[in-house]
């Protein structure tokens, strides 16, 4: 089978072009940036697999995966890419982690044949620079721990320096995160931040009035109004509207 | 000073109040009941100031828990007032007083001693935030039956002689009960809207209960039709806004005390994400670990090729592990042994037959336990115990009945002396995240703790 690296640091391309030779592989070359890897493919017949790191020396791999169509089985190869990680878990793709673990990568050798082909076609390669949002958190909850689904929640507000999880069934939990970070993980097509204290869902909004500001509701507190703070009104129809 | 400022106060303001309440509602005065009226007030909140000023402060230095100290407070003032009544009634009145007119003297005397203690702390508050009304209704409901349910043993304590007299009582004092019922809800709701309206605590309390006393009032003779006329006696007046007073006081002091009691929760809460946070950066820059183990790997590199690659992953891994659940309270079980055998499996490479290690393989995937404890407490034993080959120290990692039990022999190092913070420290998360404690125990020569497991609720 044939095999070419993508990898722009030198000990770790030979270590792999190594590691594959012992397993029969036949390594045709190691390309070191991104430039050079769209280059060869133009050129060259595309081998059975590419081993690509993710963060080369002039991008990352996935600028090579949307310029041209690869008709390789692909093996993504990482030392420490949070988002990309998870978009992988997500999408069952699979990958190596750097140091590269020989016991893995027979694994990975051994199942060689049900690795995808290309694969550009499904995937929005921009997004794996993107975290994955969130879809639960863990609380306590008496003596013992509790799940929350985000789907259930109101809204996350913050009191005293701590924030606070409010859900659909109108209790609260303490939680062990910032407003900032919540709102960074949450899904933002769901999660609005619409003042300093409030992060709302959007699925329980049940009123949205407009007088001097915008005011709304969550369904099963109608007493109770929000303000939307004034910096936030454009997005927040933005978002409201989407 | 101020204490002296706060006993004249709390004695003469009353004492004023007493006097022309009862200079307005009687006609006639005989000498001897001013005289006994004006010896009787005077003594009484004198005793009880005394109590809440004095005497409280005097307690609140010691370093009793809050029960011991409360119920040492009652009791004082309790007896105090009893002896005061017992003397002066026998002095002035020789025959015709009863136990138990003494006895709700005392009772009346620990209740607005506890008002005065409450009136105190709200004063001496300086900042005054509104109260909010966040738990459950059946809280609540509780809450405002307690009321009701004080109230009417109080006003049957101070009234009524004995219990045999409880069903006539009732029967007579229909009206009363209906009022309190009455006011207690009225109060409750008025404290709400005022709260609403951003009243503070003084304010608000005020005029909650004069509003509860207008408004229970007015219920109370709509609902059971009593012809009502004004110039009655003004004595039921008071009787009827100390009733609305109690109650919106009852239900301010509980508001106040849930507050307290959140915002408590909330520093510890925040205090021990500080803790577990600063374990984790401790973890991830730890400069003697990184140093340590480099050096090992590269001395591997030399003498031992495959030995260097395997210790190489155990490190990667341990650090991937490091940088990844940063800032989560709780961890998988079967991901945090799996980290432990590789962060364990490093020890194992540096010193060899120094220890052995066995570590359980049946674990719940739905079980969950407090990040960084597990290390924290490996770290412990290899920090108080001896790595020798010829006696290895032995670390077993098990699960018996929902508990982590990590038990290890004891190879004390010569001149270690321990204050045990990292495991305070565990016990404090388990305390304040679950209201759970971590078990430590030293049988024959085992040092065990136990972490208890805790599991997603259904």
């Amino acid at each position: 089978m044939t095999v070419i690296i993508i990898e722009d640091e030198i000990p770790a391309g030979i270590r792999l072009e190594r590691l594959l030779k012992q397993h029969n592989f036949d390594v045709l070359t190691i390309l070191k940036s991104v430039k050079k890897a769209l280059v060869w493919l133009e050129e060259n017949n595309h081998p059975d697999i590419v081993f690509m790191d993710i963060k080369l020396s002039d991008g990352t791999c996935f600028d090579i995966l949307n310029h041209t169509k690869i008709n390789s089985k692909i093996v993504f190869t990482t030392a420490f890419d949070e988002y990309a990680l998870q978009a992988f878990n997500y999408n069952s793709i699979d990958y190596l982690l750097k140091p590269i673990n020989e016991e893995k990568l027979e694994r990975l050798i051994s199942k060689m044949d049900s690795l995808q082909i290309g694969f550009q076609n499904q995937i929005r390669w921009e997004s794996f620079n993107e975290k994955v949002t969130i879809e639960s958190y863990l609380v306590s909850s008496g003596t013992n721990i509790k799940k929350i689904i985000l789907d259930d929640v109101l809204f996350f507000y913050s009191e005293n320096n701590a924030t606070y999880i409010s859900t659909k069934e109108n209790r609260n939990f303490l939680i062990n995160k910032s407003l900032d970070k919540i709102e960074n993980e949450t899904n933002s097509n769901t999660f609005f931040r619409i003042n300093r204290k409030y992060i709302i869902n959007k699925k329980y909004i049940h009123l949205v009035k407009k007088s001097t500001s915008i005011v709304l509701s969550l369904s099963n507190l109608e007493s109770d109004f929000y303000e939307v703070s004034k910096s936030k009104t454009k997005k927040f129809i933005e978002w409201y509207g989407k | 000073m101020v204490l002296f400022k706060k006993f004249s106060i709390l004695v003469f303001l009353p004492f004023i109040v007493i006097s022309l309440i009862e200079i307005l509602s009687r006609s006639s005065f005989s000498e001897f009941q001013a005289v006994f009226l004006g010896i009787f007030s005077i003594g009484f909140f004198s005793i009880v100031s005394l109590n809440s000023v004095y005497v409280a402060d005097y307690f609140l230095k010691k370093k009793f828990s809050f029960f011991k100290k409360s119920s040492l407070l009652i009791l004082t003032t309790f007896i105090s007032v009893f002896l005061f009544s017992y003397l002066l009634n026998n002095m002035l009145r020789s025959s015709d007083y009863r136990i138990t007119t003494i006895f709700s003297q005392a009772t009346l005397g620990v209740c607005i001693f506890l008002l005065e203690y409450l009136v105190m702390s709200v004063l001496d508050k300086k900042e005054t935030k509104l109260v909010e009304f966040h738990d459950r209704k059946q809280v609540y409901v509780f809450l405002l039956s307690l009321i009701i349910f004080v109230e009417f043993a109080l006003f049957f304590l101070i009234s009524s002689r004995d219990a045999s007299n409880l069903y006539p009582f009732l029967m007579n004092n229909k009206l009363i009960l209906i009022y309190m019922f009455i006011s207690s809800i009225v109060s409750f709701f008025t404290i709400r809207l005022l709260t609403y309206m951003k009243c503070n605590t003084i304010l608000n309390v005020f005029l909650s209960s004069l509003g509860s006393m207008f408004f229970s009032l007015l219920f109370t003779v709509v609902l059971t039709q009593t012809k009502f006329t004004l110039n009655k006696h003004f004595g039921i007046y008071l009787i009827i806004y100390l009733i609305s007073l109690f109650s919106t006081l009852f239900i301010y002091v509980f508001l106040l005390y849930k507050m307290q009691i959140r915002e408590k929760n909330v520093l510890n809460f925040k205090l021990t994400q500080k803790n577990a946070q600063y374990l984790e950066l401790k973890n991830q820059i730890n400069p003697h670990f990184l140093f340590n183990n480099l050096n090992t790997l590269i001395s591997f590199i030399e003498d031992n090729p495959q030995k260097a690659i395997e210790f190489g992953h155990n490190l990667s891994n341990v650090y991937r592990h490091y940088l990844s659940n940063h800032t989560d309270d709780f961890v998988n079980l079967k991901t945090e042994l799996n980290f432990i055998k590789e962060y364990l499996e490093i020890y194992k490479a540096k010193f060899e037959n120094g220890f052995t290690f066995i570590i359980t393989n049946e674990v719940d995937s739905n079980a969950f336990i407090l990040s960084v404890s597990i290390q924290e407490i490996i770290d412990n034993i290899f920090k108080h115990n001896c790595l020798d080959e010829d006696n290895p120290l032995s670390i077993k990692i098990q699960i018996e009945h929902n508990f982590l039990v990590i038990s290890n022999s004891i190879l004390p190092k010569k001149a270690d002396f321990s204050n045990n913070t990292g495991l305070d420290n565990i016990n404090k998360r388990y305390e304040l995240l679950v209201n759970r404690s971590i078990v430590i125990n030293t049988i024959g020569d085992e040092f065990i703790v136990k972490l208890p497991i805790l599991e997603i609720e259904s």
